[in-house]
């Protein structure tokens, strides 16, 4: 029983360590699909001036469908804080500028998009070595102390 | 038995459409506004910021109780919008919102100018909401006057503005679209609002949100027309544009800003027009306060030389 138990802990902490690995690559995923829709309004509002629901109703993409029909509210669902709270103030005023302001925007917008994902993306793979050495190092002690 | 009537019924569909496309707060003051007087017929709707709101009905200007923020006239100039700002932004910068359903936003705040020109308007301050509205046979009087004429001459439609020349124009234009013997007629509605609250299915050449003067240019080399039909003529090019293409033998019928007839020769813009005998009639529209029937003041141009 005890052995059976020791293997159920490692493989439960060798499965949290890759579902958090999962976790966070959905993560980046997903900002990198928000960088994507705000590209597509950029450039949507810099040559066509395309009004707001179309640029919603005509872009593809089930995340951002999700975001619109919770009026972003559901942000920190797949963010973190601080990324959602900046995202959440960017699409609450879109729409309440100028072309130039919108676009300005955009642009502000896409450049702290892209400081993150590539802050996430280096600091990914050290996190997945620390998360899967924590959880087997944990689960090890767990299964020292059972038996 | 006491009968209830339903006034919401009673609305035009003018006043049903801007209801749902304002800040709640305002259309629910509104809409109590006109139950309370459901004889009431609002032409207009000009909120200013931080002052109370005037609706103009018949030339008279009710002020209200209703005291109008900065925040309403920013989540007004949204809702207005479509929640769009930038995909207006054309027609800000010529200051007004097309709402949609014929109905114009005049708005006004701080122009940012960037090589004499105006890029942009930012803090909005007031927002003057303008209902199209018929006037069926207001355009009679200047039918009647092309009709003599065998629909072969040029006038030009002078009064102050809010008058209604814009209304004339578009009675105007439904009678002439209209004819059983139709007469090849191009309209040029830079502000899309000769034709709204019209549905015309008759053939008509229409230049929608054109430049005033290109449109003229464009539709006598290509459109063949015996009848262009354009609003206010305020600059020097759509004055040049109008006397080219009557110098291609393409009547007009124009309007512009003028109270009286000697204010309009006192017009720099339209006097190289009435020199070179473009139009054959001017005629002065006036209109008492709170009258919905217009008088006219006829002046033949032919014989007349400034």
């Amino acid at each position: 029983m005890k052995y059976l138990g020791s293997v159920l802990i490692l493989c439960a902490c060798i499965c949290f360590s890759f579902f958090y690995e999962i976790k966070e690559k959905n993560k980046i995923e997903n900002l990198k699909k928000i960088r994507d829709f705000i590209n597509f309004i950029k450039i949507k509002i810099d040559f066509f001036l395309t009004p707001q629901n179309q640029l919603f109703s005509e872009y593809n993409c089930k995340l951002i469908n999700e975001l619109y029909n919770k009026n972003f509210d559901n942000l920190d669902v797949y963010f973190d804080k601080e990324t959602a709270l900046f995202l959440d103030d960017y699409f609450k005023n879109l729409g309440k500028g100028l072309k130039d302001e919108e676009i300005s925007r955009c642009k502000y917008t896409l450049a702290k998009l892209n400081e993150i994902i590539t802050k996430y993306e280096n600091e990914l793979p050290n996190k997945i070595k620390v998360v899967r050495t924590l959880a087997i190092f944990g689960g090890a002690c767990v299964i020292l102390l059972i038996i | 038995m006491k009968i209830q009537i339903n006034h919401t019924l009673k609305k035009d569909k003018h006043i049903e459409y801007i209801l749902s496309k304002l800040p709640s707060k305002i259309s629910h003051f509104i809409n109590q506004y006109l139950k309370e007087y459901p004889q009431l017929k609002i032409d207009e709707i000009r909120l200013h910021s931080n002052s109370f709101m005037n609706l103009i009905t018949s030339f008279k200007t009710i002020r209200t109780d209703l005291f109008i923020t900065e925040d309403d006239i920013l989540e007004t100039s949204s809702l207005l919008c479509s929640d769009s700002i930038y995909s207006h932004f054309d027609t800000i910068k010529n200051g007004y919102i097309n709402v949609g359903n014929g109905i114009r936003a005049g708005i006004c705040g701080k122009a940012t100018i960037q090589s004499g020109q105006i890029t942009g308007i930012k803090d909005f301050s007031s927002i003057n909401i303008r209902m199209p509205k018929r006037i069926y046979h207001a355009g009679d009087y200047v039918f009647d006057l092309f009709q003599k004429n065998n629909y072969k001459c040029s006038v030009l439609l002078y009064s102050p503005p809010g008058v209604g020349k814009t209304t004339i124009l578009r009675e105007l234009v439904y009678r002439l679209s209209t004819l059983s013997n139709p007469i090849r007629l191009s309209v040029i509605d830079s502000r899309e609002e000769i034709l709204s609250g019209l549905e015309i299915n008759a053939s008509l050449d229409l230049y929608l949100s054109y430049p005033k003067g290109e449109a003229i240019n464009l539709a006598t080399r290509t459109m063949t027309p015996e009848l262009i039909v354009c609003d206010e003529i305020t600059t020097r090019e759509e004055a040049i544009a109008v006397l080219n293409s009557v110098n291609c033998g393409v009547n007009i019928i124009a309007t512009t800003h003028a109270s009286s007839f000697n204010e309009l020769n006192a017009k720099e813009q339209i006097l190289p027009l009435i020199n070179n005998k473009v139009f054959d009639y001017a005629i002065g529209i006036s209109r008492d306060i709170g009258a919905t029937r217009y008088k006219f003041t006829l002046n033949s141009l032919k014989e007349c030389l400034v």
